[in-house]
């Protein structure tokens, strides 16, 4: 399904504070898997996770989504297969300030052919799933962290893609959030998605399927389930 | 096959222009000013050029003056005969004008033969209200809509006018120009030609010019070669050295505002390319966010893009609007005198304004382009931003 | 230099154009340089980089489109500054090297553009834009172009004064025609009439015949190198008096100002006329591996069915406006 083969992404290349944040990482992440992504801060983590969604290009080795050599497209292939594959659900929730709660759920759709009030009810459709039914019009600030969150799961969920890549999704929220994000995970797992996430959190770890180790960039351990 | 993505794209565009306040204020705000003044000048100056070409529809085909030293004289009558003798089909007919103060304002008194002058058609349905002069009129005046307006006159009230001697002409207001040719009929009162005579002093062997008419029109020119031949001292003015000489006149006036308009629009492209510039690490990070939510760095383009767009348009339209209302309400008070160049000593009448399909097209594109070149660099900064960069939270 | 609004306009079209196109060689000679040599981390730099070339392309194709009709329109509305014209040809004659050459650049030009965003448009296709070095190369090539068609429009709107010309008449109707009054026995306009419409049939076929057999193509070029002056040839000399029903009257921008329904007849003739040359463009530079080939033999097969499809488009108008007078 998702394929690296000796993954490399040197930051600041050829510069004084050049960066190994990914060295030589080779993993094989199946279908339905949910996949962890461990390590302590500084080893790697989010950038594994930038090189398997597409978000930058590797130094060197390749990323295969279903056996297809997909970090070498163009940056408009690799927009498109994002836009259709992948899901993200960022550490700092990256909720856009100036629109309301569905308008940022609904942002994915804003470059797809979707007219604004079959966004809204595929926003709200969502948003009802995740229990945010009266959040539906409020300006992010006035959300609490854990709807910020749930937002921006819906915001990931709202494409309906196969993959979501989940960047310390429960490291800003309280324990009740963390749980609520935990059942959904393993919702979405058994409808068949593929769920990556990095995490230090034991609850989402024991549930893991496949779990990645990092230590300075390298990987120490891969094992599955 | 993509068309609501674009809309979607050009609402997103929108959102951002009134998400970031200053920076549209300060563009739409300058460009409008700036296409404001471009707009008014063109339409006052294409007004001019139209009236003026209608205004040449009027005259004879080719009006020969009389010169000594340079500077026009009384033309003897016998002129008309050598021209009359030139060829069948050939008409010269005399013509007496002068000034008038009237009002403390100058006035064209024009007198002329209504039979013998082979008067357009255009001129007779010129008319406002009442008639044209007729073959024995005596004392009888036809006067421009604002001469009309302004001193409150009407068909068969009486105008008095003072020559040079003070002594006082009556006539009787017979009919009134009607709008539509305004610029020809501001100044002018038209009268018989005896009574010009009269008015003037000019015995019946001289005449002010003559006005040639010409039954083929191609043969215009051979025929104004042919009084310049016979005639060393005359100037022969054909109806087309007219036209261009008006058009010539108030197109190169249009122009010189341009060239200054020119300038003013450099200053505002960088504007727009200095506000557009100041990469935020807001808006890198919120280009971040959409590119990894799957915008691609087409779609940031031409988000960025169509802001420009859509305040080059709101700029242009709002800058065609205020010209109009500049010139059309408020009589273009600052241009106005240089582009008529003489109105200190002629009448009042409203500017003629005219805005022609192309003038708008051509103004609108000026207005889009430069934003478009200005913002294109700044655009792609913007759209080249790492979707890496929304994980890292830089 | 006369100057008016159109004509200051036309000097800021001009100068944006080259201002933009100008801004877009570094970054294209720096990607047509490294591209092959790259890694992928470098190649995606170099992309970034090319959205800023194509971007700026794209703009500059929009400016230049733009510009033609507004330059006919310019170059209209200064007649009655020109003494001695009375329509286009005796604008031109005010400056007529540098006013001859911008026309011929104005039907050229777009020409070339058009296969350079036919290429972008297959370029995007591809996965990997592996047609990427080709296209800012074609660039390059066609950036001396570019500039000499804005330089020849900035001298042209500066060198413009109100010169004394001749007009069409003396220019295009007196002298001895390019074709004989009878050729063999017929008349010679007949004979041009009928060389113009058999040679458009023609092309149509090749045109559309090269949808399905490559040999043809070469006809197709061969007949629309062929038609080209032969339509030039026949408006002048016989679509012109016929139309304008003016038998000795020759000037064919009298006859698009005078029938300007005339005027698709050349956007669309100039379009059919282009495709041909479009395909060998694509079949040269469109091709560097078996995904961009399958992507140009698509795009390829597009070009012919709309060049053939405007062919007969345009041949109809013409014919339509033929049938009119005689009707």
């Amino acid at each position: 399904m998702i394929m690296t083969k000796r993954l490399t992404k040197i930051y600041n290349r050829g510069e004084e504070n050049e960066v190994a944040a990914v060295k030589g990482v080779s993993i094989n992440i199946e279908d339905g898997d949910l996949a962890i992504v461990t390590g302590p801060s500084g080893s790697g983590k989010t950038t594994l996770l930038s090189l398997l969604g597409l978000l930058t290009r590797p130094t060197a080795g390749k990323v295969f989504y279903d056996d297809e050599e997909v970090s070498s497209y163009s940056d408009a292939w690799q927009t498109k297969l994002r836009k259709k594959e992948v899901g993200f659900v960022f550490q700092q929730f990256n909720l856009l300030p100036q629109f309301s709660a569905w308008e940022n759920v609904s942002l994915p759709l804003l470059c797809r052919d979707v007219d604004k009030d079959e966004r809204r009810k595929l926003a709200i459709g969502v948003m009802e799933e995740l229990g945010l039914r009266k959040r539906v019009d409020f300006k992010v600030a006035q959300l609490s962290a854990g709807e910020q969150q749930r937002v921006a799961i819906a915001r990931a969920l709202i494409t309906d893609p196969r993959i979501i890549l989940a960047d310390e999704p429960t490291a800003s929220v309280d324990g009740e959030t963390a749980r609520s994000v935990l059942k959904l995970f393993k919702v979405l797992k058994e409808a068949g998605k593929t769920i990556i996430v990095s995490t230090h959190d034991p609850a989402i770890m024991r549930e893991g399927t496949a779990l990645a180790e990092l230590k300075e960039g390298a990987l120490v351990n891969y094992s599955r389930r | 096959m993509g068309f609501r993505k674009h809309i979607n794209l050009l609402g997103y565009a929108i959102s951002s222009i009134f998400t970031y306040r200053i920076r549209t204020v300060a563009i739409v705000s300058s460009l409008t000013v700036a296409i404001m003044v471009l707009g008014s000048v063109v339409f006052v100056s294409d007004g001019l050029e139209r009236e003026a070409e209608l205004s040449a529809t009027f005259a004879p085909d080719i009006t020969v003056q009389y010169l000594q030293a340079g500077r026009q004289i009384l033309i003897p009558m016998s002129c008309a005969r050598t021209i009359a003798a030139q060829s069948v089909g050939v008409k010269a007919v005399p013509r007496v004008w002068g000034y008038v103060y009237h009002q403390n304002r100058i006035y064209t008194l024009m007198g002329i033969d209504p039979e013998g002058m082979l008067i357009p058609e255009e001129i007779r349905f010129a008319i406002l209200s009442g008639r044209f002069l007729q073959q024995n009129d005596k004392e009888a005046a036809v006067i421009g809509y604002f001469f009309a307006q302004k001193f409150g006159v009407k068909v068969d009230d009486i105008l008095t006018l003072y020559d040079q001697s003070m002594k006082p002409h009556n006539f009787s207001i017979v009919g009134i120009f009607s709008t539509e040719v305004r610029l020809y009929t501001a100044d002018l009162i038209i009268i018989p030609i005896q009574d010009a005579r009269e008015f003037f002093e000019i015995s019946q062997d001289y005449a002010t010019d003559l006005c040639v008419y010409v039954d083929d029109a191609g043969q215009t020119r051979y025929v104004a070669q042919r009084i310049i031949e016979e005639i060393p001292n005359a100037r022969v003015l054909t109806r087309e050295i007219l036209k261009e000489a008006l058009v010539t006149a108030y197109g190169a006036r249009s122009g010189f505002i341009s060239i200054i308009w020119y300038i003013i629009l450099i200053a505002v492209v960088l504007v727009a390319w200095n506000h557009a510039s100041a990469l935020s690490a807001e808006t890198k990070r919120e280009v971040g966010i959409l590119k990894a939510l799957g915008f691609s760095t087409s779609d940031i383009l031409e988000v960025r893009l169509m802001e420009a767009l859509v305040l080059g348009l709101l700029s242009a339209s709002l800058g065609v609007f205020l010209g109009l209302i500049y010139d059309v309400y408020l009589g273009a008070p600052i241009i106005r005198d240089f582009m008529l160049g003489w109105a200190m000593v002629y009448p009042e009448f409203p500017l003629p304004v005219y805005t022609g399909f192309s003038t708008i097209v051509t103004l609108y594109a000026i207005a889009v382009f430069p934003l478009l070149v200005g913002c294109v660099f700044p655009a792609w900064n913007s759209a080249i931003t790492e979707p890496d960069a929304a994980m890292r939270g830089v | 230099m006369i100057m008016t609004f159109r004509t200051v306009m036309m000097l800021l079209l001009s100068t944006c154009a080259v201002a933009l196109g100008l801004m877009a060689i570094d970054p294209a000679q720096r990607i047509f340089r490294r591209w092959h040599k790259a890694d992928e981390e470098q190649r995606y730099e170099l992309e970034k980089e090319s959205y800023l070339a194509n971007t700026v392309v794209y703009i500059v194709f929009a400016i230049r489109v733009i510009a033609v009709p507004l330059y006919f329109w310019t170059m209209q509305s200064l007649v009655p500054m020109i003494p001695g014209a009375m329509c286009l040809w005796g604008v031109f004659n005010a400056v007529p090297i540098l006013c001859w050459s911008a026309l011929t650049l104005k039907f050229l030009f777009p020409v070339l553009y058009g296969g350079w965003l036919i290429l972008a448009r297959i370029n995007n296709a591809c996965k990997r834009n592996q047609l990427t070095r080709n296209l800012m190369g074609f660039y390059i090539a066609v950036m001396p172009l570019l500039i000499a068609d804005c330089i020849i429009d900035l001298a042209i709107f500066l060198n413009l004064t109100p010169v004394y010309v001749s007009c069409c008449t003396s220019a295009i109707d007196l002298g001895p025609r390019p074709i004989p009054a009878l050729i063999m026995g017929m008349a010679g306009q007949t004979l041009l009439l009928g060389t113009f419409l058999g040679l458009s049939i023609a092309f149509t076929i090749a045109t559309f015949l090269c949808l399905r057999y490559a040999r043809v193509e070469w006809i197709s070029r061969t007949i629309s190198a062929t038609l080209a002056p032969t339509t030039i040839v026949a408006v002048t000399e016989v679509l012109t008096p016929w139309i304008l029903q003016t038998p000795l009257h020759h000037c064919p921008f009298c006859l698009l100002q005078n029938t300007p329904s005339t005027i698709p007849f050349a956007a669309l003739f100039w379009y059919a006329l282009s495709c041909p040359w479009w395909a060998l463009l694509t079949k040269r530079w469109g091709r560097t591996d078996g995904e961009s080939e399958i992507i140009e033999k698509g795009v390829r097969g597009t070009l012919w069915i709309t060049g053939g499809a405007t062919a007969t488009l345009g041949l109809t108008t013409i014919v339509v406006h033929l049938a009119m007078v005689f009707a």
